[in-house]
């Protein structure tokens, strides 16, 4: 560490302390050049906020429990598939540490069917029994899984982290790789060197604002690539949800049409 | 353009490093000069001056007004107080000042001297030490940068900046006018890397802002800690014995 990147703790107003409208007209021209690149930055975050595996799988889960639900009730009675499934008006399941049956809640919905669908499908009402296979069927196709990370590896980029409730107010990194994971989008992982990564960085958090901006074109292109990838699996999946949707809409509208009657 | 990013947050952070003598100055000036600390200390040094004297009196007690004393003193804040608390570092300058006089007499003969001494000292302490200070500038353009939702930057023309030693690490920023102090336009924490882009445009203000603070704030205290000096002097005697004591 040279004694540029040294943190200064003197309390008197030094000599050798660079004429404060040079640091105005910097901190200008920074912010200047901020406003221009600020669609990069806004497009970074607007990726990590759609990527987020926990969110598109929330968004898939609820899609295809509400096409099951439109089925609704699987039995006019109650009948125990096995010691752990029953079908009646819904699907309910149990696990070896559970007392008694639950109904399958919507995060649970995909994983179920995927397994048990075939299983559930000859003992649910005859008039729905076509359309809930092919939704079985359809649930298998969906692949379900997100979980994506983008590495890139490059020649070494100075970069800043400002803290100033931190003992080292000013800390440097020179950085070799980043990852981004869609589990935890808005944490950059920074390699400085190694093989592993050294720290992380929140995108958000102000503190990180220099060392982010510093390397806005190496995270666009990251993060541009994060949602590529992500999204090829995601649509592939929504399209395979959207049949789902067209073989459950009928039931949809009619139970809509029930439920105008009774109100 | 993006380059010039790059280029524009280097050089910028360079330029920090080599200001941070300033930036420093300001971030302790604002820890140093809280009037809540100072009190604080004041306060601490005068209570251990008349507790060293402990115990006042050898029997009985002897009341005036909300104040009374036996071997220490009680003492009721206000009236409302049913009974009164045995006085501590955040009432004895309270104490000292409305009662001490009167109590001079009832003290134990071999203290009372000293004790008088220690009241009219007292009187000599200033404390409280609520100081403000207040700049009017022509105006400076300031740019506020909010990342953490839908980011985007403003600027701003500022014209007033008034800081106290009450919360000392919050700047009051005025647009115009600032005949009302009560009501800044905006208010900065200069300890947040949020507003460092603010306090790098208006670091010459700020420091000169922060010199007077110190200056006004550092005067009183000083002048009150000469006191507490004398006290502890006069009341040495008494603070040895008791470290030999206990």
């Amino acid at each position: 560490m040279d004694d540029c990147e040294r943190v200064f703790h003197l309390n008197v107003l030094g000599e050798d302390v660079m004429s404060s409208g040079s640091l105005r007209d910097l901190a200008y021209s920074f912010v200047d050049s901020l406003k221009s690149n600020i669609g990069k930055y806004n497009f970074i975050v607007n990726v990590a906020e759609s990527v987020s595996s926990y969110n598109l799988k929330g968004v898939i889960c609820d899609r295809v429990y509400d096409c099951f639900k439109a089925l609704r009730p699987l039995r006019n009675d109650s009948f125990a598939v096995n010691d752990d499934i029953s079908v009646g008006d819904w699907i309910y399941f149990r696990r070896e540490y559970m007392f008694r049956r639950r109904a399958v809640p919507s995060d649970l919905i995909i994983e179920f069917i995927k397994e048990k669908g075939d299983m559930i499908a000859p003992h649910v009402r005859s008039r729905i029994r076509e359309d809930f296979v092919s939704l079985v069927e359809l649930t298998k196709n969906l692949e379900y899984f997100y979980a994506a990370e983008i590495t890139e590896f490059f020649d070494p980029v100075k970069v800043h982290v400002v803290d100033l409730s931190a003992a080292d107010k000013i800390r440097s990194y020179d950085v070799t790789g980043v990852r981004v994971e869609n589990s935890s989008p808005f944490h950059v992982q920074i390699f400085c060197g190694g093989s592993l990564p050294d720290t992380d960085l929140n995108i958000r958090a102000t503190v990180n604002c220099f060392a982010i901006m510093e390397m806005i074109d190496i995270l666009f292109r990251v993060y541009d690539r994060l949602k590529e990838k992500v999204f090829s699996v995601f649509n592939r999946d929504l399209d395979i949800v959207k049949r789902m949707e067209m073989i459950a809409s009928p039931y949809a509208v009619a139970e809509d049409f029930c439920l105008g009657s009774s109100r | 353009m993006s380059k010039s990013l790059r280029e524009a947050s280097l050089s910028y952070v360079e330029a920090l490093k080599k200001s941070w003598n300033e930036i420093d100055y300001i971030l302790s000036t604002a820890k140093s000069v809280e009037r809540n600390v100072l009190n604080g200390i004041v306060r601490e040094r005068v209570y251990r001056c008349f507790r060293s004297l402990y115990p006042l009196r050898r029997d009985g007690s002897f009341s005036i007004g909300r104040a009374s004393v036996s071997k220490w003193i009680l003492f009721r804040r206000d009236d409302y107080m049913v009974r009164g608390v045995p006085v501590d570092s955040s009432t004895i300058l309270e104490f000292a000042k409305e009662y001490g006089e009167a109590f001079k007499p009832y003290v134990r003969s071999s203290i009372r001297d000293v004790f008088g001494q220690l009241v009219d000292l007292t009187f000599q302490i200033a404390g409280d030490y609520d100081v403000r200070v207040v700049r009017k500038t022509d105006p400076l353009k300031i740019h506020l940068v909010q990342l953490r939702y839908d980011a985007g930057v403003q600027d701003r023309m500022v014209s007033g900046f008034a800081v106290d030693n009450n919360y000392p690490h919050y700047v009051k920023l005025y647009y115009d006018d600032i005949s009302d102090l009560s009501s800044p336009d905006l208010v900065v924490e200069v300890n947040d890397v949020r507003t460092l882009i603010i306090l790098s445009e208006t670091i010459d203000v700020l420091v000169d802002l922060y010199r007077e603070l110190e200056e006004k704030v550092m005067d009183a205290f000083e002048k009150d800690i000469e006191v507490i000096e004398r006290m502890e002097e006069v009341v040495s005697p008494w603070m040895i014995a008791r470290e030999f004591s206990t």
